[in-house]
């Protein structure tokens, strides 16, 4: 009795020394894949590559000595489903993937078209697998070949497209969890963004961020938005904390450009007793002026009027015409109209959403942008003009 | 100053001897004192006449007694000067020697042989006289002692500059300097069969809490040991939890800090021979408290206390956080982090904890060695092993290099602690928590810490809870633990629980408008 305490704390040890409950992974012993691919061969099977960084390289290129080596290598594996494939990958590996800091996984177009519904499973299921993820579709090529383009200004090129995207003004490391939460939600359509290989300056390829992909209920890819597109997109999810916007001012013969931030959006809901919707979207946001190739001094009340006046509404007919293509031609709701609805109107939207998909369709849809222009910049008129040229 | 001797078995003299009654022959005396004091080189045995009549004899040891002073005030008027007039009687000696010829401040008479040769013993000088069946101790206590210095071990900037020294006598008047007032007692006892150590329990009567007092009382006085060379030696016998890192009695070189927890309730310890005072009641907060904290500016205070608090968790955590999360938890690091890390860590033989054990082991001995080491070599000790360990290890690959920052990192935190003591316990529970973060990573460092918690809710320093204020809480004495509140609002005493309430700085005397009124 007098060494109980002793003995339990010994019986407590003896638990933590013998039952082999050690999961300890030495850095050595890992090896971390910073971005990943699958594409679909051509014939059914899946590919999936890994774009693994070599630690001993890192400090090389970090040094910025020897150069030429690439701190990271790519490699596939082949096979039925995507967990097959990656287990071929593994018999070349001598180390533990680790896919913790994995934040960037590419899907060919390929297998976009033909739908992502087997692989989604895997990423949520596997508790090693990090929740704030971005999957991309690679826009007329392959996962495997965004891995391979290098990318100058990173030590891993595998992050510059979330970093693009981020520059952008867009949101990073949420899109797999959009993607699961529009697929589960009723009426919603998911997207992902995308990007697209494209050949930069040099001659060097590079890597550009594209739009956003929208995907049908079948996880199918259905059609792209490009960048504006996406963005306006964006925007009416307040999902968007940078846009340029250029129009063109037709009373003074020139175009003027607004870097726009502080962004909000309404959408007001109207639904008739046909179960006819109505659509009323309202898009703020604070623009600065950052470019005038008109002549107007921007500093007088009624050009600033005649210009905020023209940008908002060419803008809102834009905002309309991507809309109207959403509608039209994909068919699909990934403009969150369902969620506004189901809020405003609860009781018809239960009514109504098992025939979402057509109604969604015909919803008669207005917009009406209203962007405040708050600042011009340095100058009002622009500087090189004389002064009798300068419309006051 | 009271007085309860503590008379035991001492030296060549049997027992019962002790007891005996001054003779009043002067020879038998001599020759009881002379057989006590056998073999002593030291001891001198003076006989005079006081002015050419009274034998006399006078006993001390050589080097305790301020001979000079002697000389001058014993010696001299007896033996050159004629008695004064008035002097009366001769032969009432025992009045007169105490009342009229000793003209030292203090004296005492004593009337038991044993009683002598404490006296002689404690570097007084004892007057023995024909007839006289007493003893006329005189204090002319002259040994060599340290000046009062700024002490080494816990310096302030703004703060008195006083220190602590060997001499007991001078530490209790540096204190008593500082708290003018006749509730501050001082008992004094003697400990150690050997080295009769003198001992001074100090309290604020009416502010200490008596039941702690008495505690104290009781625990030094069963106290058994031959010597007391130190103030440990008397921290061992009283602490409450010995098997325990954390220390539960509080030392200090610094008067105000004595005087200070005086006024708050608590017991302070002072033990001849030691410029260290123990002060109890002592609570885990005190480790991070400085006496800097109370000199400067209570902003500035509350900052550099928490600077304190924090440095304090990073070195009981850092290396085990450190392996932790390299070993088991690679994703709770940013990506750019992961990169440099693993890069630095590629090719490194040996595990992550395994290599926080090496540095860690070194970095202790390398501390210890500059401690022990006599001072020329000691920065030897330094510029190698800042070199072989921070330079060549790395450059080697034998350990990788974010260890070494962590690992001096750590090493800087663990000696931030004002309190010594208190910084042991911090610095040695990092090797625990290391070894649990090794086998089960952050699941290991929270058992850990858990059990730390629990192992520091279980103490308690002389009934007070180790934890205390903070656990249990109590609302009105948190103004000196996380934060120190400005002096004008420190209104009570902390300690002061719900028994009395001490009011320490009245209301109302906020600078600003309404300083004075009535809050």
């Amino acid at each position: 009795m007098k060494h109980r305490p002793t003995a339990f704390l010994f019986l407590i040890l003896c638990i933590a020394l013998t039952t082999g409950c050690w999961d300890r992974e030495e850095l050595s012993d890992r090896v971390f894949d910073l971005a990943a691919s699958t594409d679909l061969n051509k014939d059914g099977t899946y590919l999936t590559a890994g774009q693994f960084i070599i630690p001993s390289r890192i400090e090389q290129s970090s040094k910025g000595g020897t150069g030429g080596e690439k701190p990271y290598f790519i490699e596939t594996g082949s096979g039925k489903s995507p967990l097959e494939a990656i287990q071929k990958a593994r018999q070349k590996l001598s180390r533990i993937i680790t896919r913790s800091h994995r934040r960037n996984y590419y899907i060919g177009e390929d297998l976009a078209k033909h739908g992502i519904k087997d692989m989604l499973d895997a990423f949520s299921r596997d508790p090693g697998n990090r929740i704030r993820m971005d999957i991309w579709v690679v826009k007329g090529n392959t996962g495997l070949e965004a891995l391979q383009v290098p990318y100058p200004l990173e030590k891993v090129p595998a992050v510059a497209s979330l970093k693009i995207h981020k520059a952008v003004g867009g949101t990073s490391g949420t899109s797999y969890l959009d993607f699961m939460i529009a697929s589960s939600t009723e009426g919603s359509c998911p997207t992902l963004p995308v990007v697209d290989i494209v050949q930069g300056d040099s001659s060097q390829r590079t890597i550009r961020f594209y739009g956003r992909a929208i995907f049908n209920h079948d996880y199918k890819l259905a059609g792209y938005l490009n960048f504006v597109e996406g963005a306006y997109r964006q925007w009416i999810l307040k999902r968007i904390s940078y846009l340029d916007v250029e129009e063109n001012i037709p009373e003074a013969g020139g175009s003027v450009g607004v870097i726009v931030t502080n962004f909000g959006s309404k959408l007001k809901s109207r639904i008739s007793s046909e179960n006819k919707v109505k659509m009323e979207i309202e898009l703020s946001g604070v623009g600065h002026v950052s470019e005038n190739n008109t002549n107007l001094d921007l500093r007088g009340q009624k050009n600033l009027k005649l210009v905020q006046n023209t940008i908002n509404k060419k803008t809102s007919e834009h905002v309309l015409e991507m809309v109207t293509k959403v509608q039209k031609q994909y068919g699909a709701d990934v403009l969150g109209f369902n969620e506004a609805l189901n809020r405003q109107h609860p009781r018809e939207w239960n009514k109504i959403k098992g025939q979402w998909d057509t109604i969604f369709q015909d919803i008669k849809v207005t917009v009406n942008v209203k962007v405040n222009l708050k600042s011009v910049g340095l100058v009002g008129p622009p500087l090189q003009f004389k002064e009798g040229d300068i419309n006051k | 100053m009271s007085t309860t001797q503590n008379t035991s078995s001492n030296g060549n003299l049997p027992d019962e001897a002790l007891h005996d009654p001054v003779s009043k022959s002067l020879e038998k005396n001599e020759l009881i004192l002379r057989n006590s004091f056998k073999s002593c080189y030291d001891i001198v045995f003076r006989r005079i006449q006081i002015f050419g009549q009274i034998n006399a004899l006078l006993v001390y040891l050589d080097g305790l007694v301020d001979t000079k002073a002697l000389d001058n005030l014993l010696l001299k008027p007896w033996m050159l000067e004629t008695p004064r007039p008035g002097l009366g009687e001769l032969n009432a000696v025992d009045l007169m020697l105490e009342q009229q010829l000793v003209s030292i401040a203090k004296t005492k008479t004593v009337e038991t042989i044993g009683d002598i040769v404490q006296s002689i013993l404690s570097s007084n000088v004892v007057i023995l006289s024909d007839g006289l069946s007493h003893a006329v101790i005189a204090e002319l206590k002259g040994f060599e002692q340290r000046a009062v210095e700024e002490p080494a071990n816990e310096t302030t900037i703004r703060g008195p500059r006083e220190g602590f020294t060997e001499n007991i006598n001078v530490n209790t008047s540096l204190v008593r300097r500082k708290i003018q007032s006749t509730k501050l007692k001082m008992e004094s006892m003697t400990v150690g069969n050997l080295s009769k150590t003198t001992i001074v329990i100090a309290y604020i009567e009416g502010i200490a809490i008596d039941s702690i007092v008495e505690e104290v009382r009781k625990r030094i006085s069963r106290i058994q040991i031959d010597t007391v060379l130190g103030g440990n030696f008397i921290e061992e016998f009283i602490e409450d939890h010995p098997f325990t890192l954390f220390p539960q009695v509080q030392n200090t070189e610094r008067p105000d800090i004595v005087a200070s927890c005086l006024a708050e309730r608590k017991v302070a310890i002072f033990i001849d021979g030691t410029p260290f005072v123990l002060i109890v009641p002592c609570t885990l907060w005190n480790a991070f408290q400085s006496a800097d904290d109370y000199y400067e500016r209570f902003i500035y205070a509350t900052i550099i206390r928490w600077l304190r608090m924090l440095l304090i968790i990073t070195s009981l955590f850092l290396p085990s956080i450190y392996v932790a999360i390299t070993t088991f938890h690679p994703q709770l690091m940013p990506t750019n982090f992961l990169l440099s890390i693993t890069s630095a860590r590629e090719g490194v033989p040996f595990p992550a904890v395994i290599e926080a054990f090496m540095m860690e082991f070194l970095f202790e001995g390398l501390r210890e060695a500059g401690i022990r080491l006599p001072r020329p070599t000691g920065s030897a000790v330094s510029i190698v092993g800042a070199l072989v360990i921070g330079q060549a290890a790395v450059q080697a690959g034998i350990v990788s290099a974010p260890m070494v920052i962590v690992v001096s990192l750590t090493g800087i935190a663990s000696l931030i602690v004002p309190r010594y003591s208190m910084g042991v316990a911090f610095r040695m529970l990092r090797f625990p928590m290391l070894l649990f973060s090794g086998m089960f990573g952050l699941y290991g460092v929270t058992m850990a810490s858990l059990f730390l918690l629990i192992h520091l809710t279980n103490l308690e320093s002389f009934g007070v809870p180790y934890l205390s204020p903070i656990a249990p809480l109590s609302r009105t004495e948190l103004k000196d633990v996380l934060i120190r509140a400005p002096r004008w609002n420190m209104h009570t005493i902390p300690l002061s629980g719900s028994t009395q309430n001490h009011l320490r700085v009245p209301k109302g005397q906020k600078p600003g408008g309404n300083q004075g009124d009535e809050a």
